[in-house]
């Protein structure tokens, strides 16, 4: 009884604050519990590795940002996939060099679903695009500020912020793959770990339509790291899907 | 004698608080087929070292859960070209003997049998994934009778194989088909494999039946792709609740005493609880609840303690009311879609990653009293319990922990 009463008070409080507080406001906050200015240099150029475990299958990954382009790795055993948005297109290479360029609706969704965290949400106001706030929710009894991004694609992202913290514990995106077609993919943000003067996520689950879990346990990031540019350039020889 | 005074005097008084020390695990989800033992003198948290490892072997791949009867276990497992039941020593997990029942079932997740083996005297029962329904002996591992139920029945091999587990119940054991034509379950006569009855409608979504008393009358409760529905152990249909129809549903019904029958699945389905009471003819069904994102069991079931439900919500771990729906707490990151089973007011949770945490059971918050890592890789078979001992297994290891309390170590040693 007094948790429900306490859950009820901290989102009527929320509420209020959010009401009050404007979008730009929460961003401002949101951007200072994660590292303030640092956190846009970091997030615009950054590699993140680790580990990656789904369904119990352990995993290395690799994700190297650099403005708008991603480049994803997962690492099983000795063999190598990657999956590469440059801004433009997306592909995918597997270990044995072949690559295959998703279509443009694909990739499109590919690409909004893979930035880095929250760097998206972000820099969503500085692309001129709205952010809404949609006041509170309730996420599993923990009390959460929600914020509504617009896609090029037309579809929507949703933001899910910490009011005592503003660090952001939660996202749903939609996503892309052969597999599943479209379906929407949640992320939680679990834990929480200084990297170079930035507080990013260290541990955060990924779900693509209630189907498996994938767990990341981030081990490294580098901030501004050094790479090869023809990573994000579009192979030569690649089958269309 | 002394000692001999101190441990009469430890075991009169275990036995004045009606403790249980060993207790059988001798289908899918235990004695009563609901993931809980009547065990107690159980640890609190693991020694100094970490667990005590009993043994520890390889195994072949499969999802098939361990039954436990007295000294000797059984699972089921596979090589490249073939499923099998194995029985094995409970002190050493040597291999007694192992039986081919099939040949291999191949899936991405995972290949191998995904029934569990029902054990009761000298028979065993078990389900291969192509659909071959066998029962064993199980002092030798000779097959006794085997029903191909995809040729008896018409059904074709689920996209994920034959998952179901078969109960037994008295004289007969019953299975899940997921035929048409009021063949949705069926009954064998144990002894001589002769089909006694089948009953009900539905297609099957992987599930396992839950047995349970209700107004003095025992009965059979089975979820599947379009309802719950309860027959009785004759193949009466007593009573059914229409239920989003969902060929996927293999987390098993919760009965929670006195009359509310908890249901839940993932992709989108969500959880209900459901009320029976009886009327004059037959027995009323009310949806107490509903909700399609409170409760999402995916292919672990929950299970009921003390008026809660403790289960996973996809990759969330929750504890609810379950007359109410209400949420009392939710717990997640690590824990995947883990499995449970419950035992002396603690929750053994094997997560999907292969850690092994003991929880105080409490509807007050998630209280983790121990974890570990045991396994790497995919770990999808909830754990049994038998004589204070835990047996847990993946695709690649089968595993058995001694958790029995110091006290109860020692009076067991002791006797």
């Amino acid at each position: 009884m007094h948790r429900t009463i306490a859950i009820f008070l901290i989102i009527s409080v929320t509420s209020c604050l959010a009401q009050e507080s404007s979008v730009s406001e929460i961003l401002q906050r949101v951007q200072e519990a994660h590292g303030g200015a640092a956190f846009s240099k970091a997030t615009f150029s950054i590699q993140v590795s680790g580990s990656y475990d789904v369904a119990g299958s352990l995993r290395s990954f690799e994700i190297i940002k650099h403005g708008h382009q991603i480049r994803q790795t997962i690492t099983i055993g000795n063999e190598e996939y990657s999956t590469t948005w440059n801004g433009t297109d997306a592909w995918s290479t597997g270990p044995d060099g072949s690559a295959e360029k998703f279509d443009p609706k694909a990739a499109q969704l590919f690409g909004e679903e893979q930035s880095v965290f929250f760097s998206s949400l972000l820099d969503t106001p500085k692309n001129g695009n709205e952010v809404k706030l949609l006041g509170t929710k309730d996420l599993d009894g923990m009390p959460a500020i929600h914020l509504q991004t617009g896609l090029k694609s037309g579809q929507v992202q949703d933001w899910y912020v910490d009011p005592v913290t503003y660090r952001v514990i939660k996202k749903v995106v939609p996503g892309w793959s052969d597999w599943l077609g479209d379906h929407m993919v949640v992320y939680w943000f679990l834990e929480f770990k200084m990297f170079s003067g930035v507080l990013l996520p260290s541990f955060y689950e990924r779900e693509h339509n209630e189907t498996f879990i994938h767990s990341y346990t981030v081990d490294r990031v580098v901030i501004n790291p050094k790479f090869d540019d023809q990573v994000f350039v579009l192979p030569k020889d690649l089958k269309k899907s | 004698m002394i000692r001999f005074f101190q441990i009469f005097m430890g075991f009169m008084v275990w036995g004045s608080l009606g403790s249980v020390f060993c207790s059988d695990w001798p289908q899918f989800r235990g004695p009563n087929a609901d993931g809980i033992s009547s065990e107690t003198g159980l640890i609190v948290g693991w020694p100094e070292s970490g667990p005590i490892i009993r043994w520890r072997h390889k195994i072949g791949e499969g999802f098939s859960g361990i039954s436990v009867v007295g000294k000797v276990f059984y699972t089921g497992d596979s090589t490249e070209k073939a499923e099998y039941i194995i029985k094995g020593d409970n002190e050493t997990g040597t291999v007694l003997w192992r039986q081919k029942i099939a040949g291999i079932f191949e899936d991405s997740w995972g290949n191998g049998p995904r029934s569990t083996p029902a054990v009761d005297g000298n028979s065993l029962f078990v389900m291969s994934s192509e659909g071959l329904f066998c029962a064993l002996d199980t002092r030798t591992g000779q097959v006794l009778w085997v029903h191909d139920i995809k040729k008896e029945f018409g059904v074709e091999t689920p996209r994920w194989g034959f998952c179901m587990s078969p109960l037994v119940i008295g004289d007969r054991v019953i299975l899940e088909i997921g035929a048409s034509e009021q063949r949705s379950v069926a009954a064998y006569e144990k002894e001589t494999g002769k089909l006694l009855w089948t009953s009900g409608q539905g297609g099957s979504a992987y599930g396992s039946p839950l047995p349970i008393r209700f107004e003095n009358q025992d009965q059979i409760l089975f979820l599947n792709d379009t309802r719950l529905q309860s027959i009785s152990p004759q193949g009466e249909v007593l009573w059914q609740y229409m239920w989003k129809e969902n060929n996927i549903k293999p987390a098993s019904p919760i009965f929670v005493p006195p009359n509310v029958v908890v249901i839940s699945a993932a992709y989108g389905v969500g959880a209900a609880a459901i009320e029976i009471s009886p009327e004059e003819q037959g027995i009323h069904t009310k949806a107490l609840w509903q909700n399609n994102t409170l409760l999402r069991n995916h292919f672990t079931s929950s299970l009921t303690l003390d008026g809660f439900v403790y289960g996973f919500d996809n990759a969330t771990m929750k504890c609810l009311d379950p007359k109410t729906g209400k949420q009392h707490w939710a717990q997640r990151g690590g824990l995947g879609k883990g499995s449970l089973i419950a035992a002396d007011g603690k929750l053994f949770l094997l997560t999907e990653m292969g850690k092994l945490k003991l929880l105080k059971a409490s509807s007050e918050g998630y209280q983790e009293l121990a974890s570990t890592r045991l396994f790497e890789g995919r770990c999808w078979t909830a754990p049994s319990l038998s004589n204070g001992m835990v047996y847990i297994r993946n695709l690649k290891e089968i595993m058995c922990l001694d958790v029995r309390s110091p006290q109860r170590a020692t009076l067991q040693k002791g006797g």
